[in-house]
């Protein structure tokens, strides 16, 4: 069965779990931003390597790397691809048989786009695991963002699991009755109906009774709303921020200069 | 004032069971990758319930919410590249709302229409994305696809592009518009009545 709600926020008393969630969403975008400025990936690589002291301090350093698994087979897929068949190409490292040849741009360029995936992914990560989502609601609501934002991103993570745990039961009960999951390409697509149908009909009744229950607890009224979790910008935040943005700076010059 | 009413035209539109509608899309977005996995075809449905929203609350609803299935993947699992993404769901919704606007989706011969036109739309905004984000490769199959086409001589953008359509026709031209179309239309008056689009496409 599917956790009840699905986050990856693992909750430690660090300085990094202490910011305010727009701080560190600043620091996340910064280094976004940075990675697309950058010419060559051994600056990059250089930002990779500044993670390793973030993820020392949040207490994660081992969860933080744990999205590199998932980019392995990518890795190895850009590698391959653009090492074969870069449009670009000019200089041969290695001819192979059969008129292949392995270029240089081709991996200069797989080299560029996967060291950019891998930090987008670790600074990403690490956001998500030092952020608990109802903070980052509250923290962006405080920036007068409309609170529909909040609603979705609150209740998704909450739907998601019933959703899934709800579309499980479908596919076991319509296979009970006797629904090919194998077999010719025209089976499978007859398979599609009975499967979806009944998750429509259900989400629209489901979708109608949540209404109620919202309207009953006077959601779309015009009034100051107050949240469960508070956050506040302190000195801190903003001295960090300003500096994250001082660093962006300086970084995106040096690297264009360099 | 002609600018004011465009807002408030808006954000009428955001009734509280439009809103209530987007978790909810995003769920079934979600939900479709438990049966792509059943049955085990090329047809993924990440699109099915921002369509179905699109049918039922119009494109500004299932725009927001196309764009927040991806936002919410991004903080459930951590996957920052998936924000850019957003984009393509983005222009999936609303352009779906917009058939729906136009009454586009009330006679059973244009939905596939409809279907092709989204799956272009989806070829052209995700292949500049997935170049840029990830030099054209996403990890499955359809990277066979696009090294094929760049192995037979074609344009680099020629290549991504046709492989990214001939990969979507088949989900967005047939499965991902037709279920969804079918049950707005198969659903009960009492329900039916209480979404702004459905007049327009039943």
């Amino acid at each position: 069965m599917p956790r009840a709600l699905l986050i990856s926020y693992i909750d430690k008393d660090s300085f990094f779990h202490k910011l305010n969630p727009v701080t560190k969403l600043v620091i996340t975008i910064s280094v976004i931003i940075l990675i697309f400025i950058t010419k060559s990936f051994i600056h990059n690589l250089i930002i990779f390597i500044f993670i390793i002291p973030f993820a020392y301090y949040s207490k994660l350093t081992k969860q933080v790397f744990m999205p590199i698994k998932y980019l392995f087979i990518i890795f190895v897929i850009l590698f391959v691809i653009q090492g074969l068949f870069y449009p670009f190409r000019e200089t041969v490292l290695i001819q192979l048989p059969y008129g292949f040849a392995i270029w240089t741009e081709g991996l200069i360029y797989a080299s560029m786009i996967s060291s950019r995936l891998l930090v987008m992914l670790v600074y990403g990560y690490l956001f998500v695991l030092t952020t608990h989502p109802g903070d980052l609601v509250s923290a962006l609501r405080k920036l007068r963002l409309p609170y529909i934002f909040g609603y979705i991103v609150l209740a998704t993570l909450q739907i998601i699991p019933r959703v899934q745990s709800q579309m499980a039961t479908i596919i076991e009960a319509q296979k009970s009755r006797g629904l090919e999951t194998k077999g010719s390409i025209v089976k499978r697509l007859r398979a599609y109906t009975p499967l979806l149908g009944p998750l429509f009909m259900g989400s629209v009744q489901n979708a109608i009774e949540r209404a109620t229950a919202l309207e009953a607890r006077a959601f779309s009224a015009k009034c100051e709303k107050t949240s469960y979790r508070e956050t506040i910008i302190m000195k801190k935040d903003k001295v960090i921020m300003v500096l994250t943005i001082i660093c962006l700076i300086i970084f995106g010059v040096t690297s264009w200069l360099l | 004032m002609a600018k004011q009413d465009w807002i408030t035209r808006i954000k009428a539109e955001f009734t509280t069971i439009a809103i209530v509608m987007i978790p909810i899309a995003i769920g079934i977005n979600q939900a479709g990758r438990l049966i792509h996995e059943a049955l085990g075809l090329p047809v993924w449905l990440d699109t099915i319930g921002t369509i179905f929203t699109a049918m039922l609350c119009g494109p500004w609803v299932a725009g927001v919410g196309g764009f927040f299935t991806n936002v919410v993947t991004a903080i459930a699992y951590g996957r920052a590249t998936s924000v850019f993404f957003g984009l393509v769901q983005l222009g999936i919704g609303f352009l779906a709302g917009f058939f729906a606007w136009k009454g586009w989706w009330k006679k059973w011969w244009k939905v596939p229409l409809c279907g092709i036109a989204l799956a272009a739309t989806a070829a052209l905004i995700s292949a500049p994305i997935v170049v840029t984000v990830r030099g054209g490769v996403s990890g499955q199959g359809i990277d066979l696809v696009f090294a094929f086409f760049l192995a037979t001589g074609q344009n680099f953008w020629t290549a991504i592009f046709a492989s990214r359509f001939l990969i979507e026709i088949l989900d967005k031209g047939i499965i991902s518009t037709y279920i969804p179309w079918a049950a707005v239309k198969r659903l009960p008056e009492k329900y039916a009545r209480m979404f702004k689009y459905t007049k327009k496409v039943r």
